[in-house]
């Protein structure tokens, strides 16, 4: 299984999509603190407390989530694109444990980018607050759980990105299909329906309710959204396991 | 024993068989031929063989044992099926550097297959911008990465030019004088006969006749491979020939 995990970090390190992934998260990582810092004065902008590192730090999790989602989505369902399902499969007949392999694979890559994002808008939050006079408390106001919490969130993206490609077999299919559910299923259903409470218990939910630096009431507190959402992965990571071992190439 | 083994292999999509119960050996140490027409059922069979098709019916066994069953698979057998299997993005070092690293095969592997096949200088270039004939040699460098005893070729010619050719027929030879066992199809029949020891012969999925080369042509009294196939392949469909153990 290790030689399977590094080969499929070794796919992943040898083509673009990595590279552009973690580019991104870079950016969008610099970029809220920077906007901060450029933003004119006279801007309506609420007063800036030692609070604001763990907002700072929680501003790329959306984005590094949904790029590692498309690593993921790109690394699956590419196989089938350019037919390297064939040599994969040559190699480790066993389909669960290529599967297994892409989702270890893709959890450390998300891991990693998760952990770069909070370095980045960790290092240029608390510069900016220093520069601003804010006193820095990175040990309060949840810094240490966001630290923690986003590298975790955006590892379940890539499991998410790898389990849904891997299930459609199609890289347009698979983006399609990811579109929709966030922007129908999670966006316009509860509206429609007339059912706001279903965005708390709906994954995009459960991961803002995760994040979130209070729990308001009527929502999931951030430990009963994280099971909720863990309970999401496993069904959609298990449907794919067994669809996958009942298919043909 | 034999090093591969088809018995009453099958494979039915709705309602056509696109592999009829098809039953036949490949032995160890030699160069067998697999011939047949467009849609005969090859490409099935050898899939089967590899387990990237699931049968119908029967077995098809390396070794003794179902592909999905082998314990060091890229060792065992070495496989072209489909010259585009590589990512067009990736270098055709890095392409089989991902198969190497799977399979616990060191790097310095990676570079010997590539000079073996003449991709040393261009190993580093994107796949996308290979010729057929380079992805060809891309996909047999891959096949023999983990120096098999048994290779398994699918149309290994297509997309190669004559000085293509000329090199994959000595690569073949040189395998087979090394003792390795070889399963070939191909559409170049006169290529096939210069290369090949024994010849299976499958139309509609069914087997024909299985038979050493030199015997067939004798049988034929000289006839050609593209000769002996048309006249046989004509009678298949209704007379199945099963000429196996024939001496």
């Amino acid at each position: 299984m290790k030689s399977l995990v590094s080969a499929e970090l070794l796919k992943l390190r040898t083509t673009a999509s990595l590279w552009v992934a973690a580019g991104v998260v870079v950016a969008m990582s610099l970029a809220v603190p920077v906007v901060l810092v450029l933003s004119p004065s006279g801007v309506d902008i609420p007063e800036i407390t030692p609070a604001a590192l763990a907002e700072l730090m929680r501003a790329p999790a959306s984005v590094a989530g949904g790029a590692v989602l498309l690593v993921g989505l790109l690394a699956a369902a590419g196989e089938f694109r350019h037919h390297t399902v064939l040599t994969t499969r040559l190699v480790e007949p066993r389909s669960g444990r290529v599967l297994g392999a892409k989702l270890v694979a893709i959890a450390l890559v998300g891991l990693a980018l998760g952990l770069l994002a909070e370095l980045v808008s960790g290092v240029a939050g608390a510069v900016v607050l220093s520069a601003d006079g804010v006193d820095l408390e990175p040990l309060s106001h949840g810094v240490p759980r966001v630290a923690v919490t986003v590298p975790l969130l955006v590892a379940l993206h890539g499991l998410v990105g790898v389990a849904v490609g891997a299930l459609v077999r199609s890289t347009a299919g698979a983006v399609g299909a990811t579109l929709v559910w966030v922007f129908v299923v999670e966006g316009v259903l509860p509206v429609v329906t007339r059912s706001p409470w279903m965005v708390h218990w709906l994954p995009g939910g459960t991961v803002h309710q995760i994040l979130a630096a209070e729990t308001p009431a009527g929502q999931l507190t951030p430990v009963a959204a994280g099971a909720l959402l863990l309970g999401y992965v496993a069904a959609l990571v298990t449907a794919t396991a067994v669809l996958d071992s009942r298919r043909e190439l | 024993m034999a090093v591969i083994e088809l018995n009453g292999l099958t494979k039915t999509y709705g309602r056509v068989r696109a592999v009829d119960d098809l039953t036949f050996t490949v032995p160890p140490g030699r160069v067998t031929g697999f011939v047949g027409a467009n849609g005969a059922g090859k490409t099935t069979t050898m899939r089967m063989l590899l387990g990237l098709t699931r049968p119908t019916a029967g077995t098809a066994l390396v070794d003794g044992r179902q592909y999905v069953d082998l314990p060091h698979p890229v060792r065992t057998i070495g496989a072209l099926v489909d010259p585009d299997v590589f990512h067009p993005n990736r270098s055709g070092r890095n392409a089989l550097r991902v198969i190497a690293r799977a399979s616990d095969i060191p790097d310095r592997r990676v570079d010997e297959v590539l000079d073996l096949v003449g991709l040393a200088e261009a190993g580093g270039r994107r796949v996308g911008g290979f010729s057929m004939g380079m992805r060809q040699r891309l996909a047999l460098a891959a096949a023999l990465l983990g120096d098999p005893e048994t290779l398994l070729l699918d149309e290994p010619g297509n997309g190669l030019d004559p000085q293509g050719m000329h090199w994959l027929r000595g690569l073949i030879r040189s395998m087979a004088a090394e003792g390795r066992t070889i399963f070939l199809s191909s559409h170049l029949l006169a290529e096939l006969a210069q290369t090949v020891d024994e010849v299976v012969i499958i139309a509609d999925g069914r087997l024909v006749t299985q038979q050493p080369m030199a015997g067939l042509v004798d049988s034929s009294r000289g006839a050609s491979l593209e000769e002996v196939y048309l006249r046989l392949t004509d009678l298949a469909p209704s007379q199945p020939e099963q000429t196996q153990d024939m001496p």
